[in-house]
């Protein structure tokens, strides 16, 4: 089994995991509206400061996905502790679009597009080796890479990965989810009849993993899967195929009734979330408490799955599975349980994060409580 | 054992496509009014529109693995334990910088969905999956040059749950293409090379490398 030492995450609601968890526990959200949408944006200045008091660099030479993303490994492995200079230490970078923002400003050759370039960035300055994997695989990205990470580690080809995602809100990205219609112009409203768009959001989060040692207290990862859903590259499927694939391969090896909560996509997309609801009706799960985070942080694309996972152990630890913030009257086609209203409290072991991306693509894993 | 039971690769610098066992060649003068990959969809002679509206990347990865599963088909029974896994070093930058090119001008800004959607790399996998119904896992990994033992290591991990896997390196370099992808499954026997580091490499030079 392999187990998660430490965490980080850098979105507007704060610049560590406590941060994060606390404002999202107590309602808050990072949402705002920007014009004819809402958004969550990270101050620039604020990421600035605390990227040059934490790494001791100039912020003018990197870009706001290189800060954010080395601001959050940095505060993920200085609680914890990597020793980047060994070959049997890999960064995962999980991100859909890196340093596109380049090319708002018509930059088309700048030589820090490619997203390796940012992986390598981040070695260069932590003392790694190379040894980096980039995965981009859509929004379900951020778990894509943990659960790549994960496999690394069990087929012992490394002892230690940490995994950070990334993506900032450029005008491209923006842009683009603009002209699939698929922004709410309003505070988005996971899973309930009323929900119309996504919110993007911006975030950095890091979690650092490696083999359980005997007798650990932290949070555990126990098993993942990623199954496609051979539909559509941009509506999720009818049946929910991939997403049911992958939810039944996590949950087969546990009882349904130690499950303290699913924490699903949620995007607030019609489709999506009608989707999500499939998937857990058709995998015999409508007892089990689901939510989701987007109206806290918006979807924060690459970055979603470890922001997600992380806010989700917090949770589980603090004994508590997080109310959807937004979500009043039920919105999908299948009873499941969605959580309404306020915080619950929990003593079950186990959570799934659940996430569904373009490209059909759907990932699930199964998390266990730290002791 | 794990083997590389067929592969194919699409190659238009050296004007020819095809598979372990068999290549279409190309002369300038065919490819004087259509390009390479059209000329490749018409060769291999299927029929499926949907083809027109990808990119260059989804093009190649979709050809790619048209050519390899006429040599090596998949059993319906095997399609949710296919998995597709592919790689390349500039992601989707060929089709981003069309797509910035439509919203350069804030004043005449009309952004197109359907260019967005393919500046998502994994997009290519979900053609792949659409196209044969593959159900199993889908993934897109970015690397700074073609590396055999990451691809052998992350590949080896999805083998552990898989029937077959198609392993894919597809770049797009000054809007030409290359592929190569590799059918991987269990199989017995000395017939096939074993899939390794090793062996993707000596594919990648002899079909790639400078003449």
């Amino acid at each position: 089994m392999i187990e998660i030492i430490s965490d980080n995450i850098v979105s507007p609601l704060g610049f560590s995991t406590e941060q994060n968890y606390t404002a999202a526990k107590a309602g808050l959200s990072a949402l705002k509206p920007c014009g004819d949408y809402f958004a969550a944006y990270i101050d620039n200045k604020m990421l600035n400061e605390a990227f040059a008091d934490n790494l001791n660099l100039s912020p003018d030479t990197f870009s706001k996905v290189e800060k954010a993303a080395m601001l959050s490994v940095k505060l993920a492995v200085d609680k914890c502790g990597v020793d980047f200079s060994s070959p049997r230490t890999a960064l995962y970078l999980s991100t859909t679009k890196g340093n596109v923002e380049y090319m708002d400003n018509g930059d088309y050759q700048n030589p820090d597009l490619p997203l390796w370039r940012t992986a390598k960035k981040m070695l260069d300055y932590f003392g790694g080796k190379g040894n980096y994997v980039v995965v981009s695989n859509a929004c379900i990205s951020g778990l894509s890479a943990i659960i790549s990470a994960a496999r690394a580690l069990e087929s012992h080809r490394i002892d230690c990965a940490v995994v950070s995602g990334v993506d900032m809100l450029s005008r491209f990205i923006v842009q683009g989810f603009s002209s699939l219609k698929a922004l709410s112009a309003s505070h988005c409203r996971p899973f309930d009849i009323e929900r119309n768009g996504l919110n993007l959001g911006e975030a950095a989060a890091t979690v650092v993993m490696r083999r359980a040692t005997e007798g650990s207290r932290f949070t555990k990862f126990v098993t993942g899967s990623v199954h496609n859903d051979a539909y559509h590259i941009s509506s999720p499927s009818k049946t929910a195929e991939g997403s049911f694939l992958a939810l039944s391969d996590v949950v087969k090896s546990v009882d349904p009734d130690s499950l303290a909560f699913i924490n699903a996509h949620g995007t607030s997309t019609l489709y999506n979330d009608e989707m999500e609801a499939v998937a857990v009706n058709r995998a015999g799960l409508n007892a089990v408490p689901v939510n989701s985070l987007k109206a806290v942080f918006g979807h924060t694309l690459g970055a979603a799955g470890i922001v997600e996972s992380i806010v989700s152990m917090c949770a589980l630890n603090d004994n508590t599975v997080l109310k959807t913030l937004n979500f009043s009257q039920h919105g999908v086609s299948k009873k499941i349980n969605i959580v309404a209203g306020v915080n619950q409290t929990t003593s079950k072991p186990y959570f799934v994060k659940l996430i569904s991306g373009f490209g059909g693509c759907n990932a699930a894993a199964l998390f266990k409580k730290g002791e | 054992m794990y083997k590389i039971v067929q592969y194919s690769y699409i190659c238009p610098q050296k004007l020819k496509a095809g598979t372990g066992g068999s290549s279409y060649h190309f002369t300038t003068g065919e490819l004087a009014e259509t390009n390479f990959l059209t000329a490749l969809y018409r060769k291999i002679g299927i029929d499926y529109p949907k083809f027109f509206k990808m990119d260059t990347l989804a093009k190649s990865g979709f050809l790619a693995s048209e050519l390899l599963i006429e040599k090596y088909p998949i059993a319906d029974n095997d399609k949710q334990s296919t998995a597709v896994i592919c790689f390349n070093r500039l992601s989707t930058i060929d089709t981003d910088i069309k797509f910035a090119h439509t919203i350069a001008d804030p004043d005449n800004c009309y952004p197109s969905p359907s260019l967005f959607v393919y500046t998502l790399p994994n997009i290519v996998t979900g053609e792949i999956a659409i196209r044969q119904g593959f159900t199993g896992e889908t993934a897109f990994y970015s690397s700074e040059k073609f590396m055999p033992q990451q691809i052998e290591g992350i590949v080896n991990d999805v083998l552990a749950f898989s029937k077959n896997v198609l392993v894919a390196w597809i770049d797009i370099v000054d809007s030409q293409p290359l592929a190569l992808m590799f059918m991987v499954a269990d199989q017995d026997g000395d017939s096939n090379p074993e899939f390794n580091a090793d062996n993707m490499q000596s594919i990648y030079s002899q079909l790639f490398n400078p003449e």
